[in-house]
């Protein structure tokens, strides 16, 4: 849903210096533009007002306030408004604006040293809000952006997080997170209301890492039972990136597999070991 | 994976010697079988053995739980509790108190480890083994706020009864792979009191899950009281096992710290690396009978006596010589179990466990009885156990 021009308008108006450049993306409730304000160029974000957007809004701005890390993207000079069109409550700000690409439209596979260097930088964001008592929660290829200057990463879109000292932001009875993209323990979340720790966003760079590698995701995939998504990644081994990439490295392979263990124990314990790890892979 | 003797009642010069012919590299000490300032001289006699031997101190609060416990030495100490009852957990005031007085106990020993107390928890999801986390966490926290690079391992006693539950095994690891320590020291209550390398396969899978789970956290990982099972312990990455000279030993059970009932002296044992069992010694005289001597024996230098001109059960054979030789046997199985991954251990002790049970049908083939806890049949059990673990796993 692209909002319509006049909304834009408005925020103009209320905001002087704000110049709008041009969209950014749009999708259901939410929509950004590329922006420039006070000479610097920024990412202004857009939602329909209720009362789960603006919880999200907030959530992502404190997170974004208190996460120092330039794998996460930042907070914008423009503090949470609310602006009223025809009727219509829409909140918005500024965020860091990153020129890049996001990795769901990056062509794939990408090679063993981009992906390595996506696979530490997003464990810096990840690692980052942990500290910070956070979890990710949605962590998938569109939501990792490939900054073009310098081909480093940086992980968008923190207002499905969960804080683990707050409420939790969680829809009715349901599951945060993008299917294809949760972890085991998301799910059984649901059913066993067992805590989330930062595993389970390991989980997810497991998905993204495999997809990024191979060009398929791990668990739907036509060498896989489609038959149901929740129950793949409940039970479903992945097969060995080599059976797609026949000179992965090892012990690439062997990391990855890792993070997609469908018991948070098997995956790393601590981000630092992971980080050592990736560091210690000799490419080809 | 090193192999530690496992300290109590009537240690002689065995350990001594077991350090200085190096079949142990270790010792854990138990409170329960020494006064303070025998423990406070016997540690520091131990820590001038050569090599400077892994000296590991149980804090054994865990038998203060123990209904009609024998507590022998225990209440000397200042950091144990007699008569402890889970409500005297509540307060965190009491646990912080405990854990500060059992830390500072072995803080001031020439110890290499630090074990944090514990308690045993009957199954990983009711309130014992809420104790035994907050004990865990507790320690953690006390012991990083002090100036010493000596790990922590945080102790952990569960019923074997607890290991039937995949999805609480599950649970309990991803809460405690989470822990700052630097490692774990396991115990399994087992089931029954009597000796045997008996293991029920459902339960040994899990066992071994956990170890391999903590291990591959990077945790140090000794397991007290475990016998000929260090072997497959061994093969997930365990970094030390421990026995003892008796059958208390050799196989946790808490009515290890129960009055004893009496009851006539062991029957003398022999440990067989070709059988991974220990076996009566007058079941040698048997295998002996049937010219299976040389198949059966283990050939550590403890041998030496069984060479064949005699009965085995005729030889001198003291309890200390028992104890070299079991600690040897087992050691001479783990250091031949060498391959370099895991999966290449465990397919390397199915071996082991299929000519150990071909070596078992040769000999009841021939004749030869053994005693039911002397027989083969915790080897199909670990050769289950281990095929469960590699279904399971991805190893």
């Amino acid at each position: 849903m692209i909002l319509p021009v006049p909304f834009l308008a408005g925020i103009q108006q209320a905001n002087a210096g704000l110049a709008v450049v041009g969209p950014i993306r749009s999708g259901g409730q939410k929509s950004v533009w590329r922006v420039t304000y006070q000479g610097q160029t920024y990412a202004l974000k857009i939602l329909v007002a209720n009362a789960e957007a603006a919880e999200r809004a907030k959530r992502e701005i404190n997170i974004m306030t208190v996460c120092n890390c330039p794998r996460l993207v930042r907070f914008g000079p423009l503090p949470l408004q609310e602006i009223d069109v025809a009727g219509i409550k829409y909140l918005y700000y500024l965020e860091e604006f990153i020129d890049g690409i996001a990795m769901d439209v990056h062509a794939k596979p990408i090679s063993f040293s981009l992906c390595r260097t996506l696979g530490l930088h997003i464990c810096d964001a990840i690692d980052h809000l942990w500290r910070n008592g956070k979890v990710h929660r949605d962590i998938k290829p569109g939501n990792i952006m490939k900054r073009a200057v310098d081909n480093s990463f940086v992980l968008l879109d923190i207002g499905l997080a969960l804080d683990l000292s707050g409420a939790s932001l969680t829809a009715a009875g349901g599951v945060v997170g993008t299917p294809q993209y949760l972890s085991p323990d998301q799910i059984k979340l649901v059913n066993a209301r067992r805590d989330l720790d930062f595993r389970s966003d390991l989980h997810a760079l497991g998905v993204v890492m495999y997809e990024c590698l191979t060009g398929v995701h791990p668990l739907w995939n036509p060498r896989v039972p489609q038959m149901n998504i929740t129950g793949n990644i409940l039970t479903l081994r992945p097969l060995p990136l080599r059976d797609f990439r026949n000179d992965t490295p090892v012990a690439l392979e062997d990391i990855v597999l890792r993070l997609l263990e469908k018991e948070a124990n098997l995956r790393h314990a601590r981000i630092q070991h992971l980080v050592e790890e990736l560091g210690a892979v000799v490419l080809p | 994976m090193k192999l530690y003797a496992q300290h109590g009642w009537g240690k002689g010069d065995k350990i001594a010697r077991g350090l200085d012919e190096h079949v142990v590299s270790g010792v854990i000490l138990s409170p329960h079988d020494e006064t303070p300032p025998d423990m406070e001289s016997y540690v520091s006699k131990l820590a001038q053995a050569t090599g400077g031997p892994d000296l590991l101190f149980d804090p054994q609060l865990y038998v203060s739980l123990i209904r009609n416990a024998a507590e022998g030495k225990l209440p000397q100490y200042n950091y144990y509790r007699q008569n402890l009852g889970l409500r005297d957990f509540t307060a965190l005031r009491n646990v912080q108190q405990i854990v500060k007085e059992s830390i500072d106990f072995q803080k001031n020993l020439e110890l290499s480890h630090i074990l944090s107390p514990t308690i045993c928890a009957e199954s990983f999801t009711d309130r014992s083994a809420q104790v035994a986390l907050t004990l865990a966490e507790e320690s953690i926290e006390y012991w990083n706020g002090i100036d010493d690079d000596r790990p922590l391992l945080v102790s952990f006693v569960f019923a074997e009864f607890a290991l039937a539950h995949n999805q609480q095994v599950s649970d309990f690891l991803d809460t405690i792979s989470l822990l700052e320590a630097d490692g774990f020291y396991l115990l399994v209550d087992r089931n029954s009191p009597g000796y045997s390398q008996d293991f029920e396969s459902t339960r040994l899978a899990q066992m071994l899950r956990i170890i391999y789970s903590l291990k591959r956290s990077r945790f140090e990982i000794v397991c007290g009281y475990s016998d000929f099972t260090n072997v497959l312990y061994s093969a997930v990455n365990a970094d030390a096992g421990a026995t003892g000279w008796t059958q208390k030993l050799k196989r946790f059970n808490r009515g290890r710290f129960q009055p004893s009932a009496g009851g006539r002296r062991p029957r003398d044992r022999y440990s067989s690396s070709k059988l991974i069992n220990s076996i009566y010694i007058t079941e040698l005289d048997s295998c002996q009978d049937v010219q299976r001597l040389r198949a059966v024996k283990s050939n550590t230098p403890y041998d030496r006596s069984f060479d064949g001109q005699s009965y085995p059960s005729g030889v001198s054979w003291s309890s200390e010589d028992a104890a070299l030789h079991h600690w040897a046997s087992i050691s001479q199985i783990l250091e031949r179990v060498n391959q370099p991954t895991v999966r290449g251990r465990l397919e390397e002790i199915s071996q082991r466990i299929s000519t150990a049970q071909e070596l078992y049908r040769d000999l009841t083939r021939l004749g030869v009885t053994f005693e039911p806890p002397n027989g083969a049949a915790h080897l199909e059990n670990w050769a289950e156990g281990i095929a469960m673990l590699l279904r399971e796993l991805r190893i």
